[in-house]
């Protein structure tokens, strides 16, 4: 994916950033003869997934795992998170603890000479709208996060649920401040306020699963193999 | 990688949206609390604490806590579904090193809050002890401790406490008092975070 015309303009430490979605479904977990062959990389929770710069610092983005999609041969979980630079590091465990039942692949029949690379193929990127880290509001499986809008002082509101892996949005709250709305969530719901204009009227509202589950389907297209 | 599109977040439908009826804040601008299947926020001009259920469109007055069942109320802290539960403050309510609204912090069904023994200021000006008294899953309230400071955020099991000198807090229009009387006040110092069981 190129990222070079998708990041944020501005300094490299504010806090906007671009909301991606990535994942592959090429590449089987445990390859045969592997009992466990026949599946994608399937990643339990975001416990397995860490994100570090070109030199190993440890970033702390919004980092998400949503459930498998695309449309090869082994879907494998798809990856949600904020891009804000050129290149980094994704690290995926193959096993978090000791247990021989927690590995989740084991690709070291597909390195080349023993040492790689791994060629990747039905790869899947999606890019999703600006977002500010400020307003990440977690709850479990569902996340809120607010994102600059068309115009000064608008956000919107991004509400994800990786359980299925769904983006709702909700429209645009104008405001002075950075941070139009206020926003708490939970698996069940997600529930807002417009700040300036909760002065004079009330404005909470809620979504009861619909906010976090929206209408429409997002369906994954089959994806070029790299070259 | 070959990017593969652009956007692909579903518009929620603003008919899905439910309007509570509620304001969201009473000035402090912090997040709504929200319980299962409802959702606090202020009714009418004198911004009362109010919840809203979302399977009935009632509101109700009181503050949910925690994600669990539990409302706040302003003499104490009932159940949603067991009211025989109603734990009793059994005290004025002392003021929470909080970041959220309310008198109480809260993880499911437990919950702590502060509470002065008896008024929180004598008649001759002075403090009175505090005590940080714990709403367990099963109704009960128990005393854990007192002057042991000001509970900044509770996750179920531990308590997290911002002490200030001598442990005590609440004097004056800062909160604190300059207990040790070294001339200094440190107002809007807090001590080091500490926590306990």
């Amino acid at each position: 994916m190129g990222l070079e015309r998708r990041l944020p303009s501005g300094q490299g430490s504010d806090p906007i950033a671009r909301l991606v979605r990535a994942g592959q479904s090429g590449l089987e977990a445990f390859p045969a003869p592997d009992p466990r062959s026949g599946t994608g990389i399937i990643i339990p929770s975001a416990a397995y997934v860490s994100s570090h710069t070109l030199t190993g610092g440890v970033l702390p983005p919004f980092l998400d795992v949503g459930p498998p999609s695309g449309g090869g041969p082994f879907p494998g979980s798809v990856l949600v998170g904020t891009v804000d630079s050129l290149e980094g590091l994704l690290r995926i465990a193959h096993n978090v603890g000791t247990d021989p039942a927690g590995e989740i692949f084991d690709l070291r029949s597909r390195l080349d000479g023993g040492v790689g690379p791994i060629l990747i193929t039905s790869p899947l990127a999606r890019e999703e709208r600006l977002v500010d880290l400020r307003s990440v509001r977690a709850g479990g499986a569902v996340t809120a996060l607010e994102e600059p809008g068309n115009g000064p002082g608008t956000a919107g509101l991004l509400v994800y649920d990786n359980r299925n892996g769904r983006i709702g949005r909700v429209a645009e709250a104008a405001g002075s401040g950075e941070l139009p709305r206020r926003v708490a969530v939970s698996n069940e719901l997600a529930a807002f306020y417009d700040v300036e204009t909760d002065l004079v009227t009330p404005t909470s509202r809620s979504s009861r699963s619909r906010a976090c589950r929206p209408r429409g389907s997002i369906t994954p297209r089959t994806s070029r193999p790299a070259t | 990688m070959p990017a593969e599109g652009v956007d692909h977040a579903t518009d929620v439908p603003t008919g899905d949206l439910i309007a509570t009826g509620l304001f969201g804040s009473h000035g402090e601008l912090l997040s709504p609390s929200i319980g299962p299947s409802v959702v606090g926020g202020f009714a009418g001009p004198e911004h009362l604490p109010a919840l809203f259920d979302l399977a009935t469109g009632d509101v109700d007055l009181g503050r949910p806590l925690g994600g669990g069942d539990l409302i706040e109320e302003p003499l104490g802290i009932r159940h949603r579904h067991a009211p025989e539960r109603f734990a009793a403050f059994g005290g004025k309510l002392a003021a929470l090193g909080a970041s959220a609204p309310g008198h109480a912090f809260a993880v499911g069904n437990r919950a702590v809050f502060l509470v002065c023994d008896g008024d929180c200021v004598g008649t001759d000006g002075s403090r009175h002890d505090t005590i940080l008294k714990l709403l367990d899953t099963d109704g009960s309230v128990r005393e854990l401790a007192r002057n042991v400071g000001v509970p900044v955020f509770f996750i179920g099991s531990l308590v997290g406490l911002a002490t200030y000198e001598n442990a005590r807090y609440g004097s004056g229009d800062s909160g604190v008092e300059d207990l040790d009387a070294d001339g200094a006040s440190r107002r809007g110092l807090p001590e080091p975070l500490r926590c306990g069981r």
